[in-house]
């Protein structure tokens, strides 16, 4: 009898299936602890989903796993004061038929923190919902790109009628949006690092907001902010969002937004405004964008001072008519970089007459989408050239006090170079010659 | 192989394939150095993006000269006659004479191009995947604008013709052919964009940009509008082989031809 006992347990032992860890234990360990406690996870896989209703601490270790049953969110927070701390959160329900859409974490009370966490596999990385000044820092978020449709994966950080959290350092990518903002007021957001998704950053109905050195690249659109005010956009990168109508960042029905100290490089269009007024345009790079400043005709009252214009194909282009925008302010108008060159005569750094430019590309882009692919054409220069003789253009800007370019030219810079290349060739010839 | 080695010795002992390098040389340089200087982290995708854009003005003209008069030279130096009437054809002669330039400017850019892999790979975040990528590019662009140039040295009789010819095809290539799509712009429809396509496609410059862009993950091919899907209904590598097909074979095919042309045998 023991020896059959024996072999039953043997059996039970290596023929079922291991779980990492049974589902309600890791639950059970929260429900347990009381409140303001510690718990420190293993290495290992613990199963979802849980629950934390109290005040606690969460930690555990590299390969510390809280993996959900896929049928709704994987960790939800219902208490205040709750860390959770390395740990890699995955697979949420994708469901949308449900009337929610689930996350890896859920968030729905206020003053919680969540500090070096990888999440994957789920719909939303991390839903703050109705939650207040909470810290979202260093959290790396993996989407699913494959989704056959737009709506099939969520969004890396989801902030809903939330204000005041604090979004540093996180890495996001693969995911609709990267950051989504409904509703949210007063959050800041900086350090943050966003690729390969639609949009970087998307902003609705959401107000005084601050962002600083975010960090957003090979996106379909770097930044999204439509009907927002009084967000405050300082010393960020939007490079490479290179699609077909891709854009740096847009601002799109927002009016008194503060941009300064952006970089809007290799973009197909740097900053896109569009129903947008009253914006402030302060000291921001915009290069190597097919176009720099694309402004539709239902945009107004932006200003645009002290920013350089770099090698863009086009500078600027309005589109739809003609807007009324001022392109410099007290005095201080743009630096138009080397494709406008300045005389000052009275070296008070900017130049001694007005800066205008006159294109026809806005027709193009008014007429159809697919002049976008062609803006890179070399085709684009004689177009223009063709369209200037035939007195098609019309002006998209006038600066009445454009700043002194300061870029130096690539052959300036580097001459010291080709005279070292050409003395070498020179010498190599010669010592054949001789020979 | 005998070509091959003709070939490397004529090309490498002559000027002009040199100069062409020397220049692509020296503006990959500044595109490098230019990019090591860029405030931003994607500095490796920019530099493939730069040096392609610089491609597209240098590389078919150069390669419209070196193989126009690399088929002018043979039939001046009347060597071409002396083939072509004692052991070959002038269909093999075409075949055996584009593999040999091809080889030798192939080894030469793409040589070229390993190299300067180097420096990249130490100063900018190196993608072994985009740099393959644009390897393919550059080995695409020799291989049609060779075979053009093949042809334009078929049909013409002397070099002054083949400058000409060679200056306008680059000019057509570069400038008038996308002019006319911009021109077309406005008349395309949902109804009529597969003929659009077609065209835009055909234009080999438009079909690499879009090939090495997808491919280095600089343009994305997803959320594209209704319009922009059935514009690229192929994926851009297959676009990229069609086009390199169809180039290839229609304009050696032609050349042949047309062999005739330019063939004096006073």
């Amino acid at each position: 009898m023991k020896r059959l006992l024996f072999i039953c347990f043997l059996l039970v032992f290596f023929f079922i299936p291991a779980r990492a860890m049974a589902g309600g234990e890791l639950q059970e360990m929260i429900d347990a602890a009381d409140d303001y406690e510690t718990i420190v996870l293993e290495n290992k896989v613990y199963e979802g989903n849980i629950v934390i209703e109290k005040p606690l601490i969460v930690t555990g270790s590299e390969e510390t796993v809280i993996r959900g049953d896929g049928t709704g969110n994987v960790v939800t927070i219902e208490s205040s004061d709750v860390h959770l701390e390395q740990l890699q959160i995955k697979n949420s329900s994708f469901a949308r038929g449900d009337g929610e859409e689930y996350s890896g974490i859920k968030v729905n009370t206020d003053g919680n923190s969540f500090r070096k966490l990888k999440i994957t596999d789920s719909y939303h990385g991390i839903y703050l919902s109705q939650a207040h000044e909470n810290i979202i820092d260093q959290v790396e978020i993996h989407g699913q790109k494959d989704q056959e449709t737009i709506a099939g994966q969520g969004n890396g950080i989801q902030v809903y009628y939330s204000e005041r959290n604090t979004l540093t350092d996180n890495y996001i990518e693969g995911t609709r949006d990267g950051m989504y903002f409904e509703y949210a007021h007063q959050n800041t957001i900086s350090g943050n690092e966003i690729s390969h998704t639609r949009y970087g950053l998307h902003y609705m109905y959401s107000d005084d907001n601050r962002f600083q050195d975010n960090s957003f690249t090979f996106n379909i659109g770097g930044a999204a902010v439509m009907h927002s005010s009084r967000n405050e956009f300082t010393d960020n990168k939007f490079s490479m969002n290179q699609s077909s109508r891709s854009f740096g960042f847009m601002l799109q029905a927002s009016s008194e937004n503060h941009l300064e100290g952006n970089q809007f490089i290799r973009n197909k269009r740097g900053l896109l405004v569009e129903q947008a007024r009253g914006n402030y345009i302060y000291d921001n790079e915009f290069s190597q964008n097919d176009i720099g400043v694309e402004m539709w005709a239902s945009s107004s009252q932006q200003i645009f001072t002290e920013n350089k214009f770099y090698k863009n194909r086009s500078p600027v282009v309005q589109v739809g008519g003609e807007s009324e925008n001022s392109w410099n302010e007290a005095g201080r108008g743009n630096d138009w970089g080397s494709d406008f060159p300045l005389a000052d005569l009275d070296q008070n750094g900017t130049g001694d007459f007005s800066v205008a430019y006159q294109s026809s590309l806005h027709q193009l882009l008014e007429e159809n989408e697919l002049s976008y692919l062609l803006l890179n054409s070399p085709s684009i220069v004689v177009y223009e050239k063709m369209n200037q003789w035939m007195n098609n253009q019309r002006t998209m800007f006038q600066d009445d006090f454009p700043l002194q370019n300061r870029e130096v030219l690539p052959v300036v810079k580097y001459s010291a170079f080709i005279l070292v290349i050409s003395g070498a060739l020179l010498g190599v010839q010669r010592r054949r010659r001789s020979a | 192989m005998n070509y091959v080695w003709k070939e490397w010795m004529e090309q490498t002992r002559g000027k002009g394939l040199w100069f062409g390098l020397g220049m692509v040389v020296i503006m990959s340089l500044f595109i490098l150095m230019e990019a090591m200087n860029t405030p931003f982290e994607h500095g490796f995708q920019s530099v493939l993006i730069s040096l392609h854009e610089m491609h597209v003005f240098l590389l078919p003209l150069l390669c419209l000269f070196v193989a126009s008069f690399a088929v002018l030279q043979e039939k001046e130096l009347k060597t071409l006659m002396m083939i072509v009437t004692k052991k070959e054809s002038y269909r093999s002669f075409l075949f055996k004479k584009s593999i040999a330039v091809n080889l030798v400017m192939l080894a030469l850019f793409t040589g070229w191009y390993i190299l300067l892999a180097v420096p990249m790979r130490l100063f900018l975040a190196f993608d072994a995947a985009a740099f393959l990528s644009f390897l393919i590019t550059v080995i695409v662009f020799i291989l049609i604008f060779n075979q053009i140039g093949f042809f334009i040295g078929t049909i013409c009789t002397n070099r002054m013709q083949a400058v000409g010819a060679a200056v306008f095809v680059w000019f057509a290539f570069i400038f008038l052919f996308d002019l006319v799509l911009l021109y077309q712009l406005p008349a395309v429809t949902h109804d009529n964009i597969m003929i659009f396509s077609v065209l835009f496609f055909l234009q080999p410059l438009n079909t690499l940009r879009l090939y090495l862009e997808t491919s280095a993950g600089v343009f994305s091919m997803e959320y594209m509008s209704y319009l922009m899907d059935k514009l690229i209904w192929l994926s851009p590598q297959t676009f990229l082989w069609i086009n390199l097909a169809v180039f290839l074979i229609v304009f050696f095919e032609i050349a042949v031809w047309l062999r005739r042309k330019g063939l004096r045998y006073d």
